[in-house]
């Protein structure tokens, strides 16, 4: 399913995290798991297949030489944008909840 | 099948196919053969290599081929599965296969359901079109068969096999119609790494389908051949009235039976069958020899129809069928409606196309009986035919 600009998935959110550093395949899968403290892990094939979709909504694009047969990725133009809507999108939310419980304690 | 190389004993078994929604019972099927001693050390289109070993516990793995991934998956991929602890042992069909020993803390390779949803709903959507449009042209052709001439005692064997073809794959078409309906493919649930095993998982796979099919085929060209054969009747065990015409009754009491060369050993044989579209066909085919030696023939195809419409309808197909005879004469004779001649000087063959109320006939003759006697005599028989 291909990115419309609406709210991301987690597994999408934690892999254009973890692309602000370029990476590849296995060390990806770990950065993911350091980036969201263990709490977020993700199969090779998930996220083989993950990886497949975000470059095919030019979120993320492959880095180094073309013909390295390792394919290492990294955030586009795009990719960063949408992870920073996506922040934006989040911080807000916990605003609203912080918001709401200091609204609930007051009353 | 086994074969020793380099000490370790290989084992070769047929590789079992499943649909991808079942990919589970496939990856519980190499567990159970590796408890056993079997070790899957490659997957093959046909057949997967096993390892003679001692009981092992192991873990494996499918995962759906991606576009362009037939061959198997690239370097890139191998390698990153490989350093998260599963080796790649081959691809067969629509899967990638991978394993890993038990105790390796190899990671989950989907963690995700969802991984194998385009590719399911790929495979629904390609078999619900196949069935569909199979089935819609089926359908298609069961017309031709229903207004096909001369009919054939066949053509009720295929709308019964053209029906039953339909018939199986319907439950199919309303499965997966509902299933790609609903959108199922967006909530699949996780694979069941220890679904039960089918106990014919291989057998089930190619041998007994490719067994089901060759008997199949086998099956109804038996029936097929034998439905065509077990209508004809000799001629001389046709009732009164089924027989519009016989040589007897042309060139005398006195002929011999003559084994004339024709297809399908129809020779001096007759059938009474119901078209398909509704009418009663008959079909006589005779030759003999005079008592002065001469071979004689006569060749009727006849329909008794329902209406006078009807008739006309089998007439025009009578003259499709052998429009090869050019410039057609028209006749006229009493108890005819229409009558056309084609044909060669006397003593030779005369093809005639005769309509006479609900009757329709084609008949081709070679005796010595004049014209006008016998159409008087067809006419009158024809009043009295059934």
């Amino acid at each position: 399913m291909s990115y419309d600009g609406g709210p991301m998935t987690e597994a999408m959110y934690y892999i254009l995290l973890a692309l602000l550093e370029p990476s590849h395949g296995y060390r990806l899968m770990q950065a993911i798991g350091e980036v969201s403290s263990g709490r977020v892990k993700m199969g090779p094939g998930t996220l083989y297949g993950a990886l497949s979709r975000l470059e095919e909504d030019g979120l993320i694009c492959r880095v180094g030489e073309k013909d390295a047969r390792r394919k290492t990725y990294a955030l586009t133009e795009s990719g960063r944008a949408a992870l920073e809507a996506e922040a934006a999108r989040l911080r807000a939310m916990l605003a609203d909840l912080a918001r709401m419980e200091g609204g609930a304690q007051n009353g | 099948m086994a074969e020793e190389t380099n000490r370790q004993r290989h084992s070769w078994r047929l590789h079992p196919t499943l649909v991808l929604e079942q990919v589970g019972v496939v990856e519980h099927y190499y567990e159970n053969q590796a408890a056993k001693g079997l070790v899957l050390e490659s997957v093959g289109e046909w057949f997967d290599c096993f390892v003679r070993t001692a009981p092992c516990a192991m873990r494996y793995r499918a995962e759906p081929v991606q576009r362009g991934e037939q061959d198997g998956p690239d370097w890139d991929r191998k390698q990153f599965y490989e350093d998260a602890g599963w080796e790649y042992l081959g691809t067969a069909g629509d899967l990638h296969f991978f394993g890993a020993t038990a105790d390796s803390g190899a990671e989950e390779l989907h963690t995700d359901p969802q991984d194998f949803a385009p590719t399911i709903r790929r495979q629904r959507r390609l078999n619900f079109w196949y069935a569909l449009i199979f089935s819609l042209v089926m359908l298609a052709v069961t017309p031709l068969i229903f207004f096909d001439y001369p009919p054939d005692p066949r053509s009720w064997f295929y709308l019964v096999v053209l029906a039953l073809c339909i018939l199986i794959m319907l439950p199919g078409i309303f499965r997966d119609g509902r299933w790609l309906f609903q959108k199922r493919w967006q909530h699949l649930p996780p694979v069941d790494h220890k679904a039960k095993i089918p106990r014919d998982l291989t057998l089930r796979a190619r041998p007994l389908s490719l067994l089901l099919i060759i008997t199949v085929v086998v099956a109804v060209n038996l029936a097929e051949a034998q439905i065509y054969r077990m209508g004809y009747r000799p001629v001389a065990q046709a009732a009164p009235g089924e027989l519009v015409l016989t040589l007897a009754e042309t060139d005398g009491p006195d002929l011999l039976d003559y084994d004339y060369p024709l297809p399908y050993q129809q020779n001096n044989t007759f059938r009474v069958m119901l078209a398909p579209n509704g009418y009663w066909f008959h079909q006589s085919e005779e030759s003999a020899k005079t008592p002065d030696g001469a071979v004689v023939l006569l060749s009727i195809e006849r329909a008794s129809c329902r209406s006078e419409e009807m008739a006309a309808w089998v007439f025009d197909q009578m003259l499709d069928r052998y429009d090869w005879m050019k410039d057609k004469t028209t006749l006229t004779a009493p108890g005819f409606d229409k009558l056309l001649f084609w044909g060669g000087p006397p003593g030779q063959t005369k093809w005639y196309f005769a309509l006479a109320g609900n009757q329709a006939i084609f008949f081709y003759y070679e005796g010595s009986m004049e014209e006008d006697a016998l159409l008087a005599l067809l006419a009158e028989n024809l009043k009295t035919a059934t």
